[in-house]
């Protein structure tokens, strides 16, 4: 009995006194695995560990207010409701649903493979360029690869791709949409490392692009060298009416009319500006409008009007399917990199623009407008409720000293710089197996991010940046860190056996398409991850310089 | 499933449970001088302990034969948080509006120096008021759509082991995770939304830069209807699991069909499929 009373008290004294945030991560894990809802498991989890560290002294139970006053947030709190950056998560939802609910996806995908049918591998370099465009907003890459799979993956059977280059170029380039602004994930990193979610969406810019190319080289060669695998469309199968000159001379003639007359007004409104009497400070109306934005919106409203008049034929379809959607994600992300507007801003528009889409593509019913406000919704409550949940764990983990039982850990370890980076990817990498990006971002990566800072000094020199104050070197080395996170991630989400990128796929694939076929497509583009992985770890600038660039 | 399980295992749980979850007020009635044998911060339980009672009443009475009216409970708590759900979902287009007035009064030359004279001459800005609403009703939005997500199975889950286990097995992990995990986080998190409210609505808590939006009791007020709703949500699905594990026959096969997280039978990935083909049907 003594022995065992003394046992009862180191264990609760001193040893879940000191270990107590161990065993939460553990518990949290079991709970994670066992299936339940994520929020739920990190909610409760929370909180009987809250109550666990308060009855053996460790914490106060006021923390687990704080969880909720965090949630909330405000007081320049990175909060989920008091917080106007994450509005911007909605926007982006709605904008990704509605454009494929109304079709406008499909028609994008249509028209893009009749402008690449001459070129090798076609239609599969119309699903990059897809994936690259807007497979982006749509939330979680579960609900992103069922779409496309289910858009592209029977087109590209009925054309006789191999299942193996189908498949595998489905799941990269849909996953690519996690990297490619405007990307949910993205907004969601900014929010947590209080970084600049413009910066952060123009540094994942170029490291997105190479690995769009990439996949692009690929599947050219690899149609090269084996047409087979992938045909060319038939020309019989495409039935479009030849383009009416008249339309074409029209359209052009209205670009040139509408870039010319803007031209001219601007340079009209800066001369009465310059003009003006000494003090007077009133603007002239010419100075008023912006002539710009004018003929924008002027051009992308004709190449819809003409596009609605040329009907079925190639040019009809570029103007009405391939021009207006290329405008707004354009008018999009331009906005955010000029600064001429918050994320926020940008992405409502953003969601009224693909709301005008729909409804000059005919599609705008009252039936999709339900469905896409309801899946909307189901986003948001799916994102925000793991939110408030990793919240509450985060907090009572800080509370209870777990996050200094890791960074122990990491000391104890004795790593340098560079092996603890490869240390920390290889760890998101293994858990990108299992969680899908906000787990790994909203529980993860506030626990990783402080390591990483912590050791910013040392990376300092292979990002050409000595001689900067430290602070200036911590916020590089982080949008850095979360552009290689991103990387890391997808090809995690695509890396057999696990990847759960496949599993989705093989959810809604035609029963043809065996297991093994996903596996084998996926090897390649998994290559070439890794090849674009390197890159962005070796050549750090690509991430770094275009926010450098635009920032002067 | 045949006959019912004896009533005698879920009363002890009740009474246990109720003891404990009342155990302080229990021993101020006879004036006790000992301390609760829980600790002093024993009452920190009771959520856990309550949750657990209402899992014990609820199979209490399906063991005494009300399975009818525990499904119509059921159907009740879950079809209110659809429902609200439902309704909350449409906020995106007002916020959506709202956020595009806000970008014509502010980015367009014309009316932003409209705008100003109206700023100078009544002294208020919209523009800021707007920006605060636009927080207000994501707020909203965010928070009423929680119960719905959930019965809708949108949230996320670890399905890789789930996969394998039966689907009895499913819905006894989920009664554990609802009874011991999730109600309690739920009431929990009410409750302090309720202080939360409480102090925003007493002191009168306006916005922080003077000219936005002030009441801020109101959105304050929505965190504690928010954990209502997706606490009604749980309850219905509790009362829905444990129908299909304690019920008789009928109940159990009602109670499989309204349930929707099965692995087998992903809801969410039936309606994609579902509005894909309509879509498609109604492309052609």
């Amino acid at each position: 009995m003594e022995g065992f009373l003394e046992f009862w008290h180191w264990l609760i004294d001193d040893h879940l006194y000191e270990y107590i945030g161990a065993y939460m991560f553990l518990a949290l894990a079991l709970m994670l695995f066992s299936g339940l809802p994520v929020a739920y498991a990190l909610g409760g989890v929370s909180l009987i560990f809250a109550i666990l560290a308060t009855w053996i002294d460790a914490i106060t139970f006021k923390e687990f207010f704080s969880a909720l006053n965090r949630s909330y947030g405000g007081d320049g709190q990175s909060g989920a409701i008091q917080n106007p950056i994450l509005v911007a998560i909605p926007c982006f939802v709605f904008m990704g649903t509605m454009l494929e609910k109304s079709r406008v996806a499909a028609d994008l995908l249509d028209i893009l493979q009749i402008m690449l049918k001459r070129v090798p591998g076609g239609l599969a370099l119309s699903v990059t360029v897809m994936g690259t465009i807007m497979a982006a907003t749509t939330g979680i890459i579960g609900a992103s690869v069922v779409m496309m799979t289910l858009l592209a993956l029977p087109e590209m059977l009925k054309a006789r791709y191999a299942p193996t280059l189908a498949t595998g170029t489905i799941a990269a380039s849909v996953t690519l949409g996690i990297l490619i602004p405007p990307s949910i994930m993205l907004v969601l990193m900014a929010n947590l490392l209080a970084v600049s979610v413009g910066n952060l969406f123009i540094g994942a810019i170029l490291p997105g692009l190479v690995l769009s190319g990439l996949y692009f080289m690929y599947i050219v060669a690899r149609a090269s060298i084996n047409p087979a695998i992938a045909p060319r469309i038939d020309e019989d199968t495409i039935d479009l009416r030849p383009s009416n000159n008249s339309n074409i001379v029209l359209f052009f003639g209205m670009v040139v009319g509408f870039v010319a007359l803007s031209y001219v007004l601007e340079t009209l409104a800066e001369s009465a500006m310059a003009g003006r009497a000494e003090g007077d400070t009133a603007t002239p109306l010419i100075a008023q409008f912006n002539w710009g934005l004018f003929a924008f919106l002027a051009i992308f409203i004709s190449s819809m009007v003409i596009g609605r008049r040329e009907g079925k034929s190639l040019f009809g379809g570029i103007l009405k399917g391939f021009v207006p959607p290329i405008f707004l994600i354009t008018l999009v992300l331009g906005s955010i990199f000029a600064g001429w507007a918050t994320p926020t801003e940008a992405a409502g528009v953003g969601a009224f623009g693909s709301i005008v889409l729909a409804y000059m593509n005919g599609t705008l019913t009252k039936d999709v407008v339900r469905q896409v406000c309801h899946r909307t919704g189901l986003t948001t409550a799916m994102i925000f409720f793991i939110f408030v949940g990793a919240t509450a764990f985060s907090t009572i983990f800080r509370a209870t000293y777990g996050e200094d039982l890791i960074i122990e850990f990491i000391e104890w370890l004795e790593l340098g710089a560079w092996p603890l980076l490869f240390l920390l990817m290889f760890a998101v990498f293994l858990l990108g197996f299992f969680f899908d990006f906000l787990e790994i971002t909203l529980i993860i990566l506030p626990v990783f991010a402080p390591v990483i800072k912590a050791f910013a000094p040392e990376f300092a020199p292979h990002l050409g940046l000595e001689g900067l104050f430290p602070g200036k070197i911590e916020e590089q080395v982080i949008y850095w860190f979360a552009i290689l996170v991103a990387v890391n991630l997808q090809t995690s989400f695509l890396t057999p056996p696990f990847g759960f990128a496949l599993f989705y796929m093989k959810g809604v694939a035609p029963s043809s398409v065996k297991m093994q076929e996903i596996y084998r497509g996926i090897i390649p583009f998994v290559t070439l991850q890794v090849i674009g992985l390197s890159i962005v770890l070796y050549f750090p600038n690509l991430a770094l310089w275009l926010p450098a660039l635009m920032l002067e | 499933m045949s006959g019912r399980a004896s009533p005698l295992i879920p009363a002890i749980i009740v009474g246990m449970f109720l003891f404990l979850a009342l155990e302080s007020y229990i021993e101020d009635l006879f004036g006790a001088e000992s301390e609760s044998f829980l600790g002093e911060v024993g009452h920190l339980w009771r959520p856990v302990f309550l949750s657990i009672v209402v899992y014990g009443l609820i199979r209490l009475l399906i063991a005494l034969g009300h399975g009818t009216t525990l499904r119509s409970l059921g159907d009740v708590l879950c079809g209110a948080a659809m429902s609200i759900g439902k309704l909350a979902s449409w906020i995106i287009l007002p916020l959506i509006a709202i956020i595009m007035f806000d970008v014509i009064t502010r980015k367009i030359e014309i009316i932003k120096v409209w705008n100003a004279g109206i700023t100078e001459t009544y002294g208020f800005s919209v523009s800021f008021l707007l920006q605060d609403f636009q927080w207000h009703l994501h707020g909203v939005l965010l928070l009423m759509t929680f119960g719905f997500g959930y019965i809708m199975n949108a949230h996320v889950r670890v399905d890789i082991f789930r996969e394998m286990a039966s689907r009895r097995g499913q819905v006894r992990i989920e009664t554990f995770g609802l009874t011991i995990l999730a109600i309690p986080f739920m009431l929990v998190m009410t409750g302090f939304a309720w202080d939360f409210f409480y102090a925003s609505f007493v002191g009168w808590e306006g916005s922080e830069s003077m000219v936005g939006l002030g009441w801020r009791w109101i959105i304050k007020s929505f965190l504690i209807w928010g954990f209502v709703v997706a606490m009604l949500a749980a309850l219905g699905t509790l009362v829905r699991c444990l129908l299909f594990l304690y019920g008789d026959d009928e109940e159990h096969a009602i109670a499989e069909d309204s349930l929707q997280f099965f692995t087998d039978d992903d809801e969410l990935a039936k309606l994609i499929l579902e509005e894909n083909q309509g879509a498609q049907e109604g492309g052609r």
